[in-house]
């Protein structure tokens, strides 16, 4: 899938749920963090700060975040894309093309 | 005579109660040693399969046909339902087992150094929050494909690019552009 860049985009309490559930699970291991040092995808999936009310991705930030992906443990990438197919089928517009963008990622492999 | 002889028996029973436990204990910290060790190789060894088995599974997914698919007669959300979990099932059946046995040396890693009192490390992680994620909502994507015609899911099982691991998204996109 190509990189499209999302212009405000805005989470649903349940997408947020599941923001909480990917940074609580890359929490232990911390890899994620490593990977992925800086930026508005850092911002929304590392740490615990809160999220705020709307965000825009650009397409850097979808290819740097597919490349922390691809570096990361097959099985951490694996929930982090479970977790996103789930909200991708479930979520609508912007939101459903956000958690598909982190599914899929972008073709840079 | 008999009075050294007492003596020398007196003080030899009270070395070996100083020293027997001594030696039992190293002969325990030894086997507790080499316990911990198996059961964190065997956790260790499963992540390496699930890993590799994962990547394997991950390999040339490709869409669904979308002419099978679209004769059907299902709702955009039934279809994304089906869709999830038929893709689902096939990746444990590509799996084969291996998150079911990585489970199992975690946690059996967990219980030995429960045991000992000692930090099971990552294999907390995996007896548990990692292997489950999110299982409320798989379950209500499977009780939702239940709820749909048993016919419907007989022709959808049947379907041998369902039965791999497969490209969810790809398939919709083709589905949409069908449309």
């Amino acid at each position: 899938m190509a990189c499209i860049p999302i212009n405000n985009v805005q989470f649903s309490p349940q997408s947020r749920d599941a923001i909480d559930d990917i940074r609580r699970r890359m929490e232990a291991g911390r890899v994620l963090s490593i990977l992925l040092p800086a930026g508005v995808m850092a911002t929304i999936f590392v740490g615990n700060k809160p999220l705020i009310a709307n965000y825009n991705i650009t397409q850097t930030d979808f290819v740097t975040f597919t490349r922390a992906m691809s570096s990361l443990p097959a099985i951490q990438r694996k929930v982090i894309r479970d977790i996103a197919a789930m909200q991708a089928l479930s979520r609508t517009g912007k939101e459903s093309q956000f958690w598909q963008g982190v599914y899929d990622g972008c073709d840079i492999r | 005579m008999a009075a050294t002889f007492g003596r020398l028996t007196i003080i030899l029973t009270l070395w070996l109660v100083a020293v027997g436990p001594l030696c039992a204990s190293e002969d325990m910290s030894g086997l507790s040693r080499d316990a911990v060790e198996i059961s964190y190789s065997a956790f260790d060894r499963s992540k390496s399969e699930l890993e590799a088995v994962i990547e394997r599974c991950d390999k040339n997914r490709e869409p669904v046909s979308s002419t099978v698919l679209s004769s059907l007669g299902l709702s955009q959300q039934q279809l994304k339902t089906a869709l999830f979990v038929l893709n689902s099932r096939a990746e444990a059946g590509c799996e084969g087992g291996a998150r079911e046995k990585l489970f199992f040396t975690a946690s059996a890693h967990v219980a030995v150094a429960g045991h000992y009192r000692i930090d099971a490390k990552d294999a907390v992680d995996y007896a548990g929050d990692l292997l489950f994620v999110r299982q409320w909502q798989r379950m209500e994507y499977e009780a939702a494909y239940l709820r749909l015609d048993a016919r419907i899911r007989e022709k959808l099982e049947a379907i041998d690019a369902m039965k791999v691991p497969f490209d969810i998204f790809r398939t919709l996109d083709a589905l949409a552009e069908e449309k």
